[in-house]
């Protein structure tokens, strides 16, 4: 009978005192063992959802900034960063910032970038900058909307960021993020003016900062600049600019 | 006093005012409400259930490698819990951060598994680790009432205190919102407990 | 059977040396905000008893005093009156927190409690210690101030070491920061000299030994310049200064006292 062995087995091996090492080494193997496999069943069987969040949360913040304005569906653009020409293909290059030109904190930009444009026919609608930067104590990600000017915000979302809560936190909130929209980014001479500040705001170059979080205002601050800049979205826009699309 | 297993850690042993274990997870996720519910329940399910089985096989766990089998099904219970919060609850989940992992290393678990599942039959272990599970969950849920509704004048994200803000009467306390806040309302709930129970207070201490 | 409610002395030669400093307050303030300013006295004076009450579960608490003591306090060192439960929340935390929990015998100021509580809460309100940008009458403050620690220092309830500390402190930091206003200026201007009188110098807060003093001093003095100097968020900087300082000063003495026993 071999069923009657195997248990004989079992039993046997239960029965050996727990100091003996054949019994120490089987019962770490078979904790293991049972543990290892409830947990890869638990992983596989969740594992469609938990792809579906994941992608969700990288496109949602996306998705939500194209929702709330109504238009259709971006083109994706590769951009040089440098020169601001329209890339086919990405590179994965990085360059290093000066500490004084480094407004956002990011001691490195990548030199090609994503930049997503709408467009009515040939006419350019809307340009949607992916823009992240050094908040008072985490790397703040979101979205900046430029309308067809480049010159007026049309939206600044965030998606991701580790402020304090009740405090920098808000810059989530969509009360705050709708502060932004409209606000002119650059003056006739074409200096980035916009800014956050502490209080309450007056004119098209400043927005209302968030009591008790002056630094998660000023990293918001850096970033637009940064983004807008020289050293980020600033010679594509310019070319844009140019190109009379705005 | 009682001596059940189940009653006895909800406030004369409670495992957060009495022992002043598992209270940096305490401090962290106590921001809001459902952030602390959630916790809650994650810690229910991995007491209860590493308890019970820990007990299970007790018998048969060698003296050297006691601590890492325990640890090795409660890192599993708490692997499991964290990828369903991730599935069914993700904003939650990404809002506990790294909190639900880290139920592997409070004190509350293992040290219940080592004080009581070792030496006990699996129900009076069940009953000792949702015993436990409760006495961390209401006082979870009591700070975490508290701040929320000081930081932010909200319940479960409803408004009670309606905010200067909307034109009502509450200004927000900013501290709530700050982790440095949980350590004072523990201690304020300690002294609480131990002004109703003084025996729960340590001795002088000899200088 | 009335119970004899004992009348703490001390705290009564506290309140009678903050009189001069809450009139000066009042007058600095115009009539408007003064009144506004005695309201906030009694509500915070209201709430401390309403605590002392419901704490000990009698109507008249065993003595009285330091309740008066804490919100004389507590008024003359909020920068500009606000609403009504701000200063409740505050006051309550402080005077339960620091005076309350220890039995009625605080390691900590209540008053202090309550203005940290109150600045880290509200950051955006009449809390900010925006003492600094009015130079005159902070230093009308400090005048003010002079009687009452005279008077204080007289009945033994200040340390003096710890004014001394504050100065040595102050002298010693201001050299470190491009120039700005002399050393002796800092010590004039905002609220540090209330503060540190009323606060920073109590007897009951401050350990023994004129070393561990004049350091406990040192500390808080050369904390403010930092703050102020170097912080935008604290123009004033003296309540988290003090706050700094009173947490670090039992431990200061601690490690003072075992030096000496083990030299």
């Amino acid at each position: 009978m071999p069923d009657q062995k195997r248990v004989n087995i079992w039993r046997a091996f239960l029965n050996r005192p727990n100091t003996d090492s054949a019994k120490t080494l089987g019962v770490a193997f078979l904790v293991a063992l049972g543990c290892s496999v409830i947990v890869s069943l638990t992983a596989i069987y969740l594992k469609p959802l938990l792809d579906a969040n994941r992608l969700r949360e990288s496109a949602g913040s996306l998705v939500e900034i194209v929702d709330a304005l109504g238009v259709p569906v971006p083109q994706v653009r590769l951009v040089e960063r440098t020169s601001g020409e329209y890339l086919s293909r990405a590179t994965s290059d990085k360059a290093a910032l000066d500490p004084d030109q480094d407004l956002a904190g990011l001691k490195e930009v990548e030199n090609t970038l994503t930049a997503y444009e709408v467009r009515d026919g040939a006419r350019l609608t809307l340009v949607i900058l992916p823009v992240r930067g050094a908040g008072y104590k985490s790397t703040l990600h979101g979205y900046l909307a430029l309308k067809a000017d480049l010159n007026t915000i049309a939206a600044l979302t965030f998606y991701q960021q580790d402020e304090t809560p009740g405090m920098g936190a808000r810059i989530m909130e969509k009360k705050w993020q709708d502060l932004w929209r409209d606000k002119k980014t650059a003056d006739a001479t074409g200096a980035i003016q916009i800014r956050v500040v502490t209080g309450a705001a007056s004119g098209i170059y400043e927005v209302d900062g968030i009591s008790g979080a002056t630094r998660t205002g000023n990293g918001v601050s850096n970033l637009v600049k940064f983004w807008l800049g020289t050293n980020g979205y600033g010679p594509y826009l310019a070319r844009l600019k140019q190109q009379g699309d705005g | 006093m009682s001596t059940n297993p189940l009653v006895k850690p909800i406030i004369a042993e409670n495992p957060v005012t009495f022992q002043v274990l598992g209270i940096c997870s305490a401090l962290a996720v106590t921001t809001s409400l459902s952030t602390s519910l959630v916790m809650s329940a994650a810690l229910i399910f991995v007491l209860s259930l590493s308890n019970v089985t820990i007990s299970t096989i007790r018998a048969h766990i060698p003296n050297s490698i006691r601590l890492i089998v325990q640890i090795t099904i409660i890192a599993s219970l708490v692997i499991i819990v964290d990828l369903v919060l991730q599935a069914y609850l993700f904003e939650i989940s990404k809002r506990l951060s790294v909190f639900v992992g880290l139920i592997v290393t409070n004190c509350i678990v293992l040290g219940r598994a080592e004080a009581y599942a070792m030496k006990n039959s699996p129900w009076p272990s069940l009953l000792d680790g949702i015993g436990n599970a409760f006495g961390y969950a209401w006082i979870l849920l009591l700070i975490g009432s508290v701040r929320e509704l000081l930081a932010a004048g909200t319940l479960m994200g409803h408004e009670v205190f309606v905010l200067v803000d909307n034109g009502g009467w509450f200004t927000p306390l900013l501290l709530m919102a700050l982790p440095p806040s949980a350590f004072f309302l523990l201690a304020v709930l300690v002294w609480i407990v131990r002004t109703i129970r003084p025996e729960q207070a340590e001795q002088e201490e000899q200088v | 059977m009335a119970r004899r409610v004992a009348i703490d002395s001390d705290e009564l030669h506290w309140c009678l040396a903050l009189l001069l400093p809450l009139a000066m307050r009042c007058y600095l303030d115009g009539s408007e905000i003064a009144l506004q300013r005695l309201t906030v006295l009694c509500l915070v004076l209201a709430s401390s008893f309403f605590w002392s009450a419901l704490i000990n579960r009698r109507i008249w608490p065993s003595s009285v005093g330091a309740q008066l003591h804490f919100s004389m306090l507590f008024a003359i060192l909020l920068f500009e009156p606000v609403g009504w439960a701000p200063v409740m929340f505050a006051t309550s935390f402080g005077w339960i927190f620091a005076h309350e929990m220890f039995g009625g015998k605080p390691v900590l100021s209540p008053a202090l409690i309550a203005l940290a509580t109150a600045l880290f809460s509200f950051p955006d309100t009449g809390f900010q210690e925006k003492w600094i940008l009015n130079v005159e009458p902070a230093f009308f403050m400090a005048l003010a101030c002079l009687p009452g620690g005279l008077w204080l220092a007289w009945r033994k309830q200040l340390q003096l070491p710890v004014l001394l500390g504050v100065a040595v402190g102050v002298a010693a930091v201001v050299p470190l920061f491009p120039p700005s206003v002399q050393w002796w200026e800092h010590l004039l201007i905002g609220a540090l000299a209330v503060g540190v009188v009323f606060i920073a110098a109590d007897q009951k807060f401050v350990p023994a030994g004129i070393v561990t003093q004049v350091l406990a001093g040192a500390l808080i003095g050369g904390l403010v310049v930092v703050l102020r100097l170097a912080s935008p968020d604290q123009p004033d900087g003296v309540v988290f200064a003090l706050l700094l300082g009173s947490l670090f000063t039992p431990l200061l003495g601690r490690l003072l006292a075992w030096r000496t026993s083990h030299a």
